[in-house]
């Protein structure tokens, strides 16, 4: 059998395990040493012909083999859990709390405006929503058994993942897309609960908000946050270029926004099941609601992972004093 | 077409050719189509199951709100559609079916499959090339950035690049190489021209046969059948009058042989 054939029935092998022994690997590397020669030899006597397109795409596919990182399962994400989110958020902190304070502020500029002129709450809700709140009802009082929990739940989480996202995915354009959305949320919450303040109905918002939006409205700050982070790399990338500023500010964000991701969920559920419950109780809400958040920032700051998270900078310090 | 450099981290440089938005509305339009048509299998196939467990009539199955309908009809269809792109890209290596009829992949700056941030994040940032409508911003920034990136790509430190023959392809050919008494230039010339035969004009293609057998042999009569001409070729090589490379679509005024 040729050698290449022997590789490619290697790489067979290799390419379907999730990680490689040493000795395979150590048997591939000789392979690819051996199938350098043939590419050479290839090229100089053909040319870049068909012959060293095959070769060149066996050589190719043992280089991934063999640089490809081991997938690593449950150790995977045991370390996106202990190092990985908690590093994230260290990274972006500073823009979630900016992103926090503007979520407020624009809150607050929301409530001034209806406050001062209540007609300006069109511009953000539905004219049925302001009748039925005139009316003195609100809008989640008739979700309790009108909609079942899950599909509820589902609604809900989708849609809040998907404004996640999209407050991180829009800070590409220098962090302008984020303000924006940070701006439609924050003016059109402090809308609807001046709105329904006004008009005798908001402590049954507020009833209904904390179980869930405590951890929600953090999620769309962290989020925003992030995003607000990947624009500030675009308009300060430092010492690096503006394309690999956005790369790694990017690839260092993702895990917050994931973890922020899989709390959502959690929300999701609480809010289906939980927030239009008559029977659930104001303090209880509460809290939920904040132990839920207290739960959420005390894993996103990775606190039970302290010593791990030590001994990984100790390594890393180790890895680039050596590399020095 | 524009080519990339991957560095590779042995410290060759290999150059690979940019798949362009042509190719990606192409690989994108195709992987479209599977998606919603699995989604829609997914719907009915499961609307009918329901229907006939609750003795229901189908269309009825539609308008219900239960937890269970949402579960089994929507959740799942709704996962293939939104799900579709990471896992295949994750499972095949950077690849979608779509983009592998397109022939075209996702690798990294190394030329490796891109890992699963990496699919995550050219997958999150989908929404802002899909902004406003139709992928225009990602098509737009595509068309003016030189390796013709989508933000997703940038982001990710992907790129998209045609495969040109598949693995499958380049084996068959390697084996065929094998099976050929033919060696070195002559191979390469042969196997090219037997690849793409129903491509050349019939003029063309037997007078660049006719030339190539009276190098071999100078006593060799010009062959004017070219069928017989097809099957020399076929024999030289080691196959039986198969094309190696199936050729793509008939150029328009060539005739078959």
């Amino acid at each position: 059998m040729p050698r290449w054939q022997q590789l490619a029935e290697q790489l067979k092998t290799v390419e379907s395990k999730q990680a490689i022994e040493p000795a395979q690997a150590r048997a591939l590397i000789e392979e690819v040493r051996a199938l350098e020669h043939a590419l050479d030899r290839a090229q100089n006597t053909h040319g870049q012909g068909v012959l060293f397109a095959a070769l060149s795409s066996l050589r190719l596919r043992a280089l991934d083999a063999l640089s490809r990182p081991a997938q690593g399962g449950l150790s995977g994400l045991r370390r996106f859990f202990m190092l990985d989110v908690p590093a994230s958020f260290r990274y972006a902190r500073a823009a979630v709390w900016l992103a926090i304070v503007l979520f407020a502020g624009f809150g607050v500029v929301g409530w001034l405006l209806v406050d001062f002129s209540p007609e300006l709450a069109g511009l953000f809700m539905d004219p049925r929503q302001m009748d039925e709140v005139r009316d003195g009802r609100v809008w989640t009082d008739e979700i309790f058994g009108l909609v079942p929990g899950t599909v509820l739940s589902i609604n809900i989480m989708f849609n809040n993942i998907l404004v996640s996202l999209f407050a991180f995915g829009v800070g590409v354009i220098y962090g302008l897309g984020t303000l924006y959305i940070l701006m439609i949320n924050g003016v059109m919450l402090g809308v609807l609960l001046s709105f329904t303040y006004q008009n005798g109905v908001g402590d049954r918002l507020m009833q209904f908000i904390p179980a869930h939006g405590c951890v929600e409205l953090f999620v769309i700050c962290v989020a925003a946050g992030c995003g607000l982070r990947v624009g500030h790399a675009l308009i300060h990338p430092g010492l690096l270029t503006r394309a690999d500023a956005f790369r790694n500010a990017i690839a260092r964000c993702t895990p917050t926004l994931l973890f922020g991701c899989a709390g959502l969920v959690v929300c999701g559920l609480i809010e289906g099941y939980i927030s239009p419950n008559p029977a659930v109780g104001l303090t209880l809400r509460w809290g939920i609601g904040l132990s839920w958040l207290a739960i959420f920032v005390f894993f996103l700051l990775g606190v039970p992972w302290r010593k791990q998270q030590a001994q990984e900078l100790a390594r890393q310090r180790w890895l680039q004093s050596t590399h020095d | 077409m524009s080519n990339i450099s991957l560095h590779l981290n042995d410290g060759i440089e290999l150059s690979l050719p940019i798949a362009g938005p042509g190719a990606r509305a192409f690989a994108f339009l195709l992987d479209f189509k599977i998606r919603i048509a699995a989604a829609l299998l997914w719907v009915g196939l499961s609307g009918w199951i329901i229907s006939k467990l609750r003795e229901k009539e189908f269309e009825k199955v539609f308008q219900d709100e239960s937890t269970t309908t949402l579960l089994m009809l929507w959740l799942p269809s709704m996962a293939i559609y939104f799900l579709y792109h990471p896992i295949f890209e994750y499972l095949m290596a950077g690849r979608t079916p779509g983009k592998r009829m397109a022939g075209i992949r996702i690798t990294d700056r190394l030329g490796r499959a891109p890992n699963l941030q990496q699919i995550i994040i050219r997958n999150v940032l989908r929404l802002t090339d899909s902004l406003p409508f139709f992928y225009a911003f990602g098509l737009s920034v595509c068309f003016f950035s030189r390796e013709r990136l989508r933000i997703g790509d940038m982001a990710a430190g992907t790129v998209l690049v045609h495969e040109g023959m598949s693995h499958k392809l380049l084996s068959r050919a390697l084996a065929a190489r094998g099976a050929s008494p033919l060696a070195g230039a002559d191979w390469e010339f042969v196997h090219g021209l037997h690849a793409r035969w129903r491509h050349i004009l019939p003029s063309e293609r037997m007078r660049l046969a006719n030339n190539y057998f009276a190098k071999r042999n100078p006593s060799h009569k010009p062959l004017l059948d070219p069928n017989v001409a097809y099957a020399q070729l076929s024999t030289l090589l080691g196959v039986r009058g198969n094309v190696i490379q199936k050729p793509a679509i008939e150029p328009a005024g060539v005739g078959q042989s």
